[in-house]
This record gives C-alpha cells, structure tokens and sequence, in this order.
C-alpha cells in the first residue's frame, strides 16, 4: 500500500493568484465529492503570516465490495482538517492536511464486522441442531472441547496400536531368522 | 460552496467575499493589518461552533499543523520559484 507520494507541479500564475486562488477553488468541476468548506480559525500573525484552519466534509465513497461490508459507514462522511501558513513576504504556502474520522469509521466497520460473524456462526449452529432434533445447547467451545478431547484419545489409542504392531513385527522378524538359521 | 451548518452558508459566503478582497489588496501587499472582516467571521464563526457541536465533530485539541506528530513530506508546499530557476517567468511551484 502507497504511504508516501511525492508530486511537483508548475502552475501558470504568479504567486499571488495561486494564493489567492487557494482559497476560492470550491467548488469547481473535479470536487464534485466536496460537500462543505468552512474556515474555524484565522490570524495574522505580527510577522504578516496568515495561519488558518479550514474544515472539509467529503463524500465516503467505498468500492461495491466495502459497501456491502460496512453498510452503516456508507452514510457518513469524511471530516477533513486543512491548516495552513501563507507567508507572503517569503511567498509561500504551507498547508497540513487530514481526515478526523475516516480510521474510526474502518475500525468501528471492523469491529462490527467481527461481531457479525460471530452471531452468524452462533446462529447457524443453533439452526443445524434444531433441523436434527438435537438440544440446540451446544455453543462453538465446548464443541472444539469435545473434538479435542476426542483427538487425544484417538491418538492414545493410535499410539498403542502402533506398538502392538511393531511388537509383532519384531517377534515375527525373530522368528524368520530362526528358520533361516 | 456550503456550510456545515445550514444556517450558515449565507454568513459564510459574506465573510468569504469581504476576506477575499482584504486577502488580495492588503495582505499579499504586506499589509496585514486592520482586518475589516472581523465581525462578519465572529457571527459565522458563533453559527459554525453551533453545528459542529450538534453534528458533535471533534476538533477539540488537535494542535496547529499537527504538530510533532508527523513528517514535513506530508505537506503541500506552495513556493514561488524566481524566474532564474524556471526558463519561463511568472510561475509557482506547487510541490505535493
């Protein structure tokens, strides 16, 4: 998965338009998944700098796959932070960029997600024993409780059986070289 | 462009106008000071705090430039290049 990317660009403009451009580029034609724009902090610093927060809202959009997994996240949309510094005596412009809630929307997904698997298997179980006229009482653990202790004993047995076998196998290996001899 | 909070685009778009002008006359011009702006961006600023309250968005303490937490190649980078550097005058650099 991508961490870093590293793009440059040179834009037709003076620096001024570009700044000025800066605040004024939504809406427009590529931000079509861009719902509201809104400035929560501005101040000119004493040395002319100009620092500001900007709060975005954007669409989720997931793939098919992801929206069929995380139904409830499909309604909720991306808060994203933009802090920025316009320093127009040196002329240039820094902005630092990221979403507030985009990875607790996975992780609740996950977790919801998790959960639902749970109940789906639980709710299988208890189905499969009612379609064979079982107690349907039996929850996942104590069925793989069960299949280990089962395990253990066949393996006893396997082990035992074994011996046996090669007991007779030594005896009967006696017993040909006493003919041979 | 809209608000957050409904009520409050059309503050928005008011304040919106007047900093955009203040921005390109005095601002880029190094004159920073007396800002005319101030009490339309406190009435916005009043509706803005309300929705984000009631739609509950967490900003609280999350430090300027996120500070301390990560790495300057997570910046954008707008920086004027004199034309010495670039063959053609009159360009920005935009670095991502």
């Amino acid at each position: 998965m991508v961490k870093y990317f590293l793009g440059q660009s040179v834009l037709r403009s003076s620096w001024d338009q570009v700044f000025a451009a800066f605040w004024q580029r939504y809406p427009n034609p590529y931000s079509k998944h861009v719902l509201t724009e809104d400035i929560l902090h501005r101040e000119v610093t004493p040395d002319q700098k100009l620092l500001s927060r900007r709060l975005l809202t954007k669409t989720n959009r997931m793939p098919r796959w992801a929206e069929r997994l995380f139904p409830a996240n499909v309604a909720h949309s991306v808060y994203i932070l933009e802090d920025s510094i316009v320093d127009p005596q040196n002329q240039t412009m820094t902005t630092f960029t990221w979403n507030i809630n985009h990875a607790r929307l996975m992780e609740f997904g996950l977790a919801r997600f998790k959960s639902n698997v749970t109940k789906t298997m639980k709710g299988f179980e208890y189905i499969l024993a009612k379609l064979q006229g079982e107690s349907p009482s039996k929850t996942l653990v104590e069925t793989a409780k069960e299949a280990k202790e089962k395990a253990k004993e066949t393996a006893l047995a396997a082990t035992e059986k074994a011996k046996d076998l090669a007991n007779k196998a030594a005896t009967k290996q006696q017993q040909q070289q006493q003919q041979f001899v | 462009m809209n608000s957050i909070g409904e009520a409050c685009t059309d503050m928005k778009r008011e304040y919106d106008q007047c900093f955009n002008r203040w921005f390109a006359k005095k601002l880029l011009n190094g004159d920073g000071s007396g800002d005319p702006c101030t009490n339309l961006f406190k009435r916005y600023q009043q509706c803005v705090q309300k929705a984000m309250k009631e739609k509950e968005i967490p900003t609280e303490g999350l430090k300027f430039m996120g500070q301390g937490k990560e790495k300057p190649e997570n910046f954008l980078n707008l920086k004027w290049i004199p034309h010495q550097e670039i063959e053609d005058s009159g360009f920005c650099q935009l670095r991502l």
